[in-house]
């Protein structure tokens, strides 16, 4: 390479180095920038599977409806079982999609790029079958090889990440919106519980205390009890109902940040040509759906 | 992103809500004649059972429009046959990482062989001791993934 290189002057030849390396590590931003659009979105699929662990307590909420129902339970318990597993199994499938997604964006071996490294590295100091000593040429060269290697898969895996979330968009947003309207509908029997339910029970409790006996002693201590009991009731309820809500709001983020990903590839111009438009567009658009 | 929901869901939601509103209206009037005297403890407790009786209806046509709502296990297959393709893709460009790794390694071994050649003397020996090593290293790791 030397050899190549000593036709002209040693300035000449760390310019050469320096648009070699520049041009490579330009080409190599607008590449890592492209995914950094698909790791955005892939993570709040990440988060989907992190929050539907708000999903099992749906049988003990089940259990508690049917008690307050009286006679004839409204809470069908295996049914509610079955969407249990339903909405856990395909909360997880998203999740995992959104991983699957996550590492082909970010895969990075470094391993390709260190041995072009000192190949160049080796080659450059190589004059007349001898190693002359270190210099900045050496080193500019050295690290745009570095750079080269670590570019070699980029433009493939950007391709194949276009045409997965142009084949599976129609999908992921049927079974976002299936999850949405299961678990919208799931959770309003216990937003009720939370919100209304139990506060006029324990109301309805003091009520009956207030006129009964004050020689009723049992009576009292026992009614002290279930009101505990259903304060504590009231406050896992009410939780349960903000993890549901949170958990809705993972979905309906996922499916904005899938559906800006499908827009940007739809697209006549490359995930990377459009990367800043589209990060900016998930920055803006995420943050108020997960609030 | 505003989310619109399917009719069935949000025929059941109106529904509901307005039975839940209507029965939370009866509640409230049977504890002002509670308060005021008018009703009896039984009589407001029986009041409180009507109260009960309109949620519970209420909760059953939230099961029941759940259960008329169209399934989504094909619309998942799909999604999970996306899942192989990416996994398949991501074992794919780690096949052709290894290539590219052994080539190049393989190119710098036989580089530093040259060199020695032409021009031995200790810092070579050591430099091609140490490529020839790193390439046996990388395809003796490669073959047993």
């Amino acid at each position: 390479m030397r050899t190549l290189i000593s036709v002209g002057s040693a300035a000449d030849r760390a310019g050469v180095a320096r648009w070699l390396v520049l041009g490579v590590w330009a080409a190599l931003s607008l590449g890592c920038l492209s995914f950094r659009s698909v790791t955005a979105a892939a993570s709040i699929g990440q988060l989907v599977g992190a929050r539907a662990t708000s999903i099992p307590p749906l049988l003990i909420y089940c259990d508690a409806e049917n008690i307050l129902a009286g006679a004839t339970p409204t809470c069908p318990r295996s049914r509610v079982e079955l969407y249990v597993k339903e909405l856990s199994a395909y909360s997880q499938g998203l999740a995992k999609y959104g991983t699957a997604l996550r590492n082909l964006a970010e895969y990075n071996d470094p391993r390709i790029g260190e041995a072009l490294r000192l190949l160049t590295y080796g080659g450059e100091r190589l004059e007349g079958f001898n190693l002359q000593p270190l210099d900045a040429t050496s080193q500019s060269l050295a690290l745009g090889s570095y750079q080269l290697g670590l570019l070699l898969t980029q433009q493939w895996r950007r391709k194949e990440l276009k045409r997965v979330i142009l084949t599976a968009h129609p999908h992921v947003t049927a079974v976002v919106n299936g999850l949405l309207n299961r678990v919208v509908l799931l959770r309003e029997p216990i937003k009720y519980m939370a919100e209304r339910g139990i506060s006029d029970r324990r109301r309805t409790l003091v009520e009956i205390d207030r006129l009964a006996p004050a020689s009723d002693l049992i009576g009292r201590q026992q009614r002290q009890n279930q009101l505990l009991t259903l304060l504590q009731l009231e406050f896992f309820l009410r939780n349960g109902h903000e993890a549901l809500v949170a958990y809705t709001k993972a979905l309906l983020a996922f499916k904005r940040a899938h559906a800006i990903l499908f827009e940007s590839v739809t697209l006549k111009k490359s995930i990377g040509e459009r990367d800043q438009e589209i990060y900016d567009l998930l920055k803006k658009d995420l943050p108020p759906l997960l609030q | 992103m505003a989310f619109s929901p399917d009719p069935i869901v949000e025929r059941a939601l109106a529904v509901t809500r307005s039975l839940r509103a209507l029965a939370s209206q009866l509640l409230e009037r049977a504890y002002a004649r509670l308060d005021a005297g008018e009703l009896s403890l039984n009589d407001f407790l029986l009041m409180e059972q009507r109260h009960q009786a309109i949620v519970n209806q209420a909760n059953t046509a939230i099961y029941d429009a759940t259960e008329r709502l169209l399934p989504i296990a094909q619309e998942f297959q799909l999604v999970e046959a996306a899942i192989k393709d990416l996994e398949h893709l991501h074992d794919v460009v780690k096949k052709v990482a290894d290539v590219l790794n052994v080539s190049a390694q393989l190119l710098l071994a036989v580089s530093a062989l040259a060199l020695l050649f032409f021009d031995p003397n200790p810092g070579t020996v050591a430099a091609t001791a140490s490529a020839i090593f790193d390439v046996s290293r990388t395809i003796r790791d490669t073959a047993a993934h």
